[in-house]
């Protein structure tokens, strides 16, 4: 398990990291998002121990993330965000060179390395220099790297970063398979699409702090109950914006096309009563339902910047209060 | 027994590089130059008065050892100053640390890199000192004295190298404050040599003295560097 206890860190005068809280439980394959500056590379490093905070604690396997422990270093594999190459190293020399680093030199290391090379597709390429690889090939010997001591645990650092659509599908599926032979993976990135595709858990960070954490099935249905309900009406507006007006719970209305768009405070059982009210007053509606929300909406709303989105979503927009 | 896995690293690559064959090349064919001017310039002048100076026979020994020691003083910071910071920049450093090397490893295998090259140079000249031998002149014990202090002035420009090349961050500006470093060094050895009487330095001390502070001042640097590199909690300072 990995868990960062209220975690500061600055550097000079900038906050890096301010009281980050953050759990990842054994298996679990972690998605870490944040707007860029947010303090996503910092909190990996210290879990990686090349960096050290200046507050709180951060603990791998109840083991201090840097301390050194042989068994610790053993345990992490880490996927940076930049490659990391030597370019006059051949691809095979560079596998072999960091299976040294980990004391490994037998044949059964040889082995696992061809088996690794093959997993990301470069065996057929092991003796080309690393200079000669274009991007998404020196992510993926970056991965067959990290994995060169079949760690337990997976750091990727936005691995997707700057990739071609078709390697960016396939680094998913390596990943996935990782995952799914029990490796935990803790894995940030930018697009959220690929996170809730990917990922069982998930942490949001903004400003150094985590802004929402949990499993992503629970994150999306919290998402979903801060979105406004839809009502389609057949006809006129009039009589259900009447009846609207006469609900405490609805917050706010906006009009988008012949739709409403209301804000709601209320509970699943309210929102029956709503449409029940509506109904009723003689409303003829046509569909009543709640917006589905997505990791993007989420993030967008958490982050700060959602007032943007509203606006180039809604062509009309009307206030409404009871004065 | 186990290489260090820097070190080999670190040879591959050098291997596969112009700058081993041309720094070779470039030393000793300067001191061969200059070891082959001396000698035609005793010639010239045994043609002329009908003397050999045996004397001047040592002098070329003199004259090569101090342009020797001066080309390792001039070549270690160029071959030291971007072993660390280098590896900074290619953003290996921090995957080095997360692997189960330790910091020592790290800068122990960039010493030993580097010293692999001075030492190849220095071996490598042994044929162009030993012209002095053609007449005989110096005694195995200077010989061996002379080899020494390459090696410790070898280890020692390297250990400034490696230890600037790990707190700065841009190569140009390491091999500046390097240079400047092996300059106030020998500078400060010389003027000790020189005045050790004023000094109050016995002479039968000066040498096992000059070669003891540059040791222990090496493994002093190497420990800064391993420092430097290892990731470390920040002291907080005492608030009061």
């Amino acid at each position: 398990m990995i868990s960062l206890e209220n975690v500061k860190k600055s550097y000079g005068h900038v906050n890096a990291l301010d009281g980050l809280t953050m759990h990842i439980e054994d298996g679990a394959m972690y998605g870490f998002v944040g707007p860029t500056g947010a303090g996503k590379t910092t909190a990996i490093q210290m879990v990686c121990g090349l960096e050290f905070p200046d507050e709180g604690s951060v603990m791998v396997d109840d083991m201090e993330a840097g301390s050194n422990v042989r068994r610790l270093k053993r345990r992490i594999g880490y996927v940076p965000d930049h490659t990391g190459s030597y370019p006059n190293l051949r691809i095979i020399e560079y596998m072999d060179f960091f299976a040294e680093c980990y004391d490994m030199r037998d044949q059964k290391t040889k082995r696992r390395i061809q088996n690794l090379l093959n997993m990301v597709g470069l065996q057929e390429r092991q003796t080309q220099f690393m200079d000669s690889l274009n991007r998404g090939a020196q992510q993926k010997l970056s991965l067959a790297r990290a994995l060169i001591h079949d760690p337990k645990i997976l750091i990727l650092d936005e691995p997707t970063a700057g990739l071609d659509p078709n390697t960016r599908f396939e680094f998913r599926q390596m990943i996935a398979n990782l995952a799914d032979s029990g490796k935990t993976i803790l894995i940030s990135s930018n697009v959220l699409n690929e996170i809730s595709e990917l990922c069982t858990d998930i942490g949001i960070i903004d400003q150094g702090n985590m802004v929402m954490e949990g499993k992503i099935e629970d994150v999306l249905d919290q998402v979903n109950a801060s979105n406004p309900i839809i009502i389609s009406i057949a006809g006129s507006l009039g009589p259900a914006l009447q009846a609207l007006r006469a609900d405490r719970m609805v917050r706010s209305v906006s009009i988008r096309n012949n739709d409403l768009l209301i804000t709601f405070s209320g509970s699943k059982k309210d929102e029956s009563n709503l449409l029940k009210k509506l109904v009723e007053a003689g409303v003829p509606v046509r569909g009543f339902h709640r917006e589905k929300g997505n990791l993007e909406s989420l993030f967008l709303q958490l982050t700060g910047t959602r007032e943007e989105r509203r606006v180039t979503y809604y062509e009309a927009e009307s206030d409404f209060s009871e004065g | 027994m186990r290489l260090n896995p820097i070190f080999l690293k670190d040879e591959i690559s050098s291997a596969r590089s112009f700058t081993l064959p041309v720094l070779v090349t470039l030393v000793n064919g300067s001191l061969s130059i200059l070891v082959l001017m001396n000698l035609f310039f005793i010639s010239r002048s045994a043609r002329i008065t009908g003397e050999i100076s045996y004397v001047n026979f040592l002098r070329i020994y003199y004259i090569a050892a101090a342009a020797e020691v001066l080309l390792i003083l001039l070549i270690t910071p160029a071959l030291t100053s971007a072993s660390v910071s280098g590896e900074r920049d290619r953003k290996t450093l921090g995957l080095l640390l997360t692997t189960q090397l330790d910091p020592w490893d790290i800068v122990t295998g960039k010493l030993m890199g580097a010293l692999s090259t001075l030492l190849l140079l220095v071996f490598t000249s042994m044929p162009i000192l030993a012209t002095v031998y053609i007449y005989g002149g110096i005694t195995w014990y200077q010989l061996f004295l002379f080899i020494f202090f390459l090696v410790t002035s070898s280890v020692f420009c390297s250990s400034i190298g490696i230890m600037v090349s790990s707190f700065f961050t841009t190569t140009a500006a390491a091999t500046a404050v390097a240079y400047v470093m092996i300059f106030v060094s020998y500078t400060v050895m010389f003027m000790a040599v020189i005045f050790r009487d004023q000094l109050g330095i016995p002479e039968n001390r000066i040498i096992p003295g000059i070669f003891i502070a540059f040791w222990a001042m090496s493994l002093f640097l190497l420990y800064i560097s391993k420092r430097h590199i290892t990731p470390h909690r920040r002291r907080k300072l005492r608030e009061g």
